[in-house]
């Protein structure tokens, strides 16, 4: 019973980074109308960028220099090329994504080198014990820090004239714009936030998954995966979907074996945690099946 | 006179032929090949003209020589590297075959490194596993991939909205941990992949001249064929006209009694077939050497960038995205990176120029402020902001060409190359949407004087403000002008 509380226990910590980051990818999705497949190899540029920094200063400032770049970054996207593809297809923003994924993939790599690099882990030392429950301490450090940033990022948007703003942009950019809202103004600060957190995220996770220039390509499908599971259009959903997503690898990861075991497949699985993120592919694909608007999403969409 | 006109070359075919001559010397590496390449383009164009005298489908002598060049080239290179090349220009036109299809029924998939991977994989597990000839396994190979897209198409494609991206996301994604599963590694060989290095697949040779290399060149080349001419009947038939209606408006197409779900699904089970297909010959053109590292998501991407840059609304497309894709992207910019390393600039330049080129021309609102503030259009004729936008691109470039000198100092110029290529896609996606295949079949019944209009309007500064305008505007608040001031 331990083991499953402390199992479930990791996943909520380690699922609050896929929220944060699923997070991103529906607010530019309900901004933009765009997938933004760049996404993670912007997040994962800024985070080489907060690596350097760390080299010459401690981590804290490392950090918000870093995730301040990485607004900057994305405020200057939103402003020099997102603009562009706002009247054209939907297919020529997502072709845009792709572009930037090539373009900051390889300068991470071109830049900063292709080997594998270790962040800085802050609070390190002995994990804690909630009676026979270890938790590590850096997963204690990401699940607080999140939760700051979400907490932060509600509040903003909840109870600064800005942050509705913001939200009346994404929901109806004509009405916003007929009630006196620079819109153009907000995508940027949207695209400036998306880009922050995304990096936040990125940051968060460098140490566990280790620094290097693809390694934001599962997180970034992790992601997906949590605003589908979400509702691609509800920015609680896909925070509840990253909770749910990180719990079940996790889950995966332990019980797969056993399960297998239990039910008498005419197959056994020795190493549970080869399947933590085929799981998640395979929830994707029954998600769309069977609940295609997520768990928090309307339900306006239709099958054919 | 009238005789002349009909023979005058027009821009396109001359710009083939000299792209057919500069090629084929690429390729033999000899001042022959430039010789052979422009014969066989102008002799095209004779019998071009001959036939189209009598009225007897003229296009065909161009099709004639392209299939004839493709057939000879194992004769005409210059070694087995620039055949295998060749060979691989071929697989990747029969993945972008089906790429180009599923485009054709408005869907665009970035996990078609997953199917290419499963073909190749299946084929080879096939033959390893249970010995069976090398046409079977290829079957097999379809016929798995074909179960995988369908399983994917279903879940995702009878939804509205990006959920096929987002689904073929997860499918190449997760293909690399599937294939180093423990408990496949019997059958995919795990972390290690499969190594068949040994075993040769040639059924028989009796022949000197048919090498390897050139038994598998010309099984891809009969395969490409096959289904080049399989896809052209496909879109000309109800199924393909199926696909644009769908493509075009999928309420209108359901209206008319088109079963989109059904649609969609089988561009995408065609599209995963011939990336299988594509897949099996990978097999045998890498030397039978599979590895999980070699099917990643960045392998789909690179797909979409050149389907994107050579164009999927027409299967021309396949073959000009399979082109830049070998010989551009990887062995052009490879070149480019290398000589800039060892300190030319040329290259650099007319890099840079280019893509200043795209970023200025075009533009209402660099031309209008050209216009504007110079009044060019007076003082040195339409020309004026032509040069100056030239002038300007080649600024671009001398700037880019001291930026790349500047970044070369810290940084390997080859890593950079997906740096460009991301670069050019995305102004390309800008600019000329429909890629190369669009740009020729726009430009490829003009004559030279329409192309010199073309090149002019594209040139000369417009007075285009009432568009310019209504760009700026957002799309519900249009301000009404009162009557008043539409009297005065």
């Amino acid at each position: 019973m331990d083991q499953l509380a402390e199992q479930i226990i990791t996943g909520l910590m380690s699922g609050t980074v896929y929220g944060l980051f699923a997070l991103v990818l529906v607010l530019i999705f309900q901004s933009t109308n765009m997938l933004n497949f760049g996404q993670g190899e912007m997040a994962t540029f800024s985070t080489y960028l907060g690596w350097a920094l760390m080299v010459l200063v401690p981590y804290w400032p490392g950090f918000i220099v870093a995730a301040i770049v990485a607004f900057i970054i994305g405020a200057a996207l939103q402003r020099g090329l997102i603009r562009l593809v706002e009247d054209k297809p939907p297919t020529s923003a997502f072709i845009v994504g792709l572009g930037l994924f090539l373009i900051f993939n390889s300068l991470s790599g071109a830049i900063f080198g292709p080997e594998p690099k270790s962040f800085e882990q802050p609070w390190t030392g002995s994990p804690f014990k909630l009676g026979d429950i270890t938790i590590v301490r850096y997963n204690l450090f990401i699940f607080l820090v999140a939760l700051v940033v979400m907490a932060v990022l509600t509040a903003f948007m909840r109870f600064t004239k800005l942050g509705i703003a913001l939200r009346a942009t994404a929901m109806d950019r004509a009405a916003a714009e007929l009630m006196g809202i620079p819109t153009s103004r907000m995508l940027m600060l949207g695209w400036g936030l998306a880009a922050m957190l995304g990096a936040i995220a990125a940051m968060l996770v460098a140490p566990v998954i280790i620094l290097h220039p693809g390694m934001m390509f599962f997180v970034l499908m992790f992601g997906f995966t949590a605003a589908v599971l979400g509702g691609l259009d509800s920015l609680p959903g896909a925070v509840v979907g990253g909770l749910v997503i990180g719990v079940l690898q996790n889950l995966v990861g332990v019980y797969l074996p056993d399960v297998v075991d239990a039910l008498h497949l005419p197959f056994d699985i020795r190493d549970g945690n080869q399947y933590r993120d085929i799981a998640l592919v395979v929830v994707l694909l029954l998600v769309l099946m069977f609940r295609p608007h997520g768990l928090f999403g309307k339900s306006t969409i239709e099958r054919k | 006179m009238s005789a002349f006109r009909v023979a005058t070359p027009k821009p396109l075919e001359v710009a083939t032929v000299i792209f057919l001559a500069v090629f084929v010397a690429l390729l033999s590496s000899s001042a022959w090949g430039f010789v052979l390449g422009g014969a066989a383009g102008l002799g095209a164009l004779a019998v071009h003209r001959l036939l189209q005298g009598r009225n007897l489908a003229p296009d065909w002598a161009w099709y004639l020589m392209w299939l004839g060049l493709a057939a000879g080239m194992p004769f005409i290179v210059s070694g087995e590297y620039r055949l295998a090349q060749l060979a691989t220009m071929g697989y990747l036109a029969i993945v972008l075959l089906g790429l180009v299809a599923l485009g054709q029924a408005g869907q665009l998939s970035v996990g078609h490194s997953a199917f290419v991977g499963i073909g190749a994989y299946a084929a080879a597990v096939a033959v390893k596993e249970w010995d069976v000839p090398f046409v079977v396994a290829g079957l097999f190979a379809v016929a798995f991939a074909a179960l995988i897209g369908l399983l994917t198409g279903v879940a995702a494609l009878r939804l509205h909205g990006p959920y096929l991206a987002i689904a073929t996301l997860g499918l190449a994604i997760v293909f690399q941990p599937i294939l180093k599963l423990e408990e496949l590694r019997e059958w995919t060989g795990g972390r290690t992949g499969i190594n068949m290095f040994a075993r040769t697949f040639v059924p028989f040779s009796d022949w000197d001249w048919l090498t390897e290399t050139r038994w598998y060149y010309y099984l891809t080349l009969l395969l490409l064929v096959g289904l080049l001419l399989l896809s052209h009947n496909l879109l000309q038939s109800a199924m393909g006209r199926a696909f644009k209606a769908v493509r075009d408006d999928e309420t209108a197409a359901a209206a008319i009694g088109v079963n989109v779900a059904a649609v969609k699904l089988s561009a995408f089970v065609v599209s995963a077939i011939y990336a299988a297909i594509g897949g099996m010959l990978l097999f045998l053109l890498s030397n039978r050497f599979l590895s999980a590292d070699n099917f990643t998501l960045l392998m789909s991407i690179e797909l979409v960038m050149v389907l994107i840059l050579g164009g999927m609304t027409s299967l021309k497309g396949a073959f000009l995205g399979a082109f830049l894709l070998v010989f551009v992207y990887r062995e052009g910019l490879e070149t480019v990176a290398r000589q800039t390393e060892q300190g030319l600039d040329t290259w650099l330049l007319l890099l840079g120029s280019l893509l200043g080129c795209f970023l200025l021309l075009g533009r209402p609102a660099v031309k209008q402020a050209l216009a504007r503030y110079l009044d060019f259009n007076r003082v040195l004729s339409t020309f004026g902001p032509a040069v100056l936008c030239l002038a300007g691109a080649v600024g671009i470039g001398v700037g880019f060409t001291a930026l790349v000198r500047l970044v070369a100092e810290h940084v390997e110029l080859t890593a950079l190359r997906p740096t460009v290529a991301g670069a050019f896609l995305i102004v390309a996606i800008l600019s000329v949407p429909y890629g190369l295949a669009g740009l020729i079949d726009y430009l490829g019944y003009m004559s030279w004087g329409q192309l010199k209009g073309v090149l002019l309007r594209l040139l000369r500064a417009e007075p285009r403000e009432a568009a310019v305008a209504e760009r700026r505007m957002p799309p519900s608040y249009v301000p009404m002008p009162s009557s008043s001031d539409e009297r005065a």
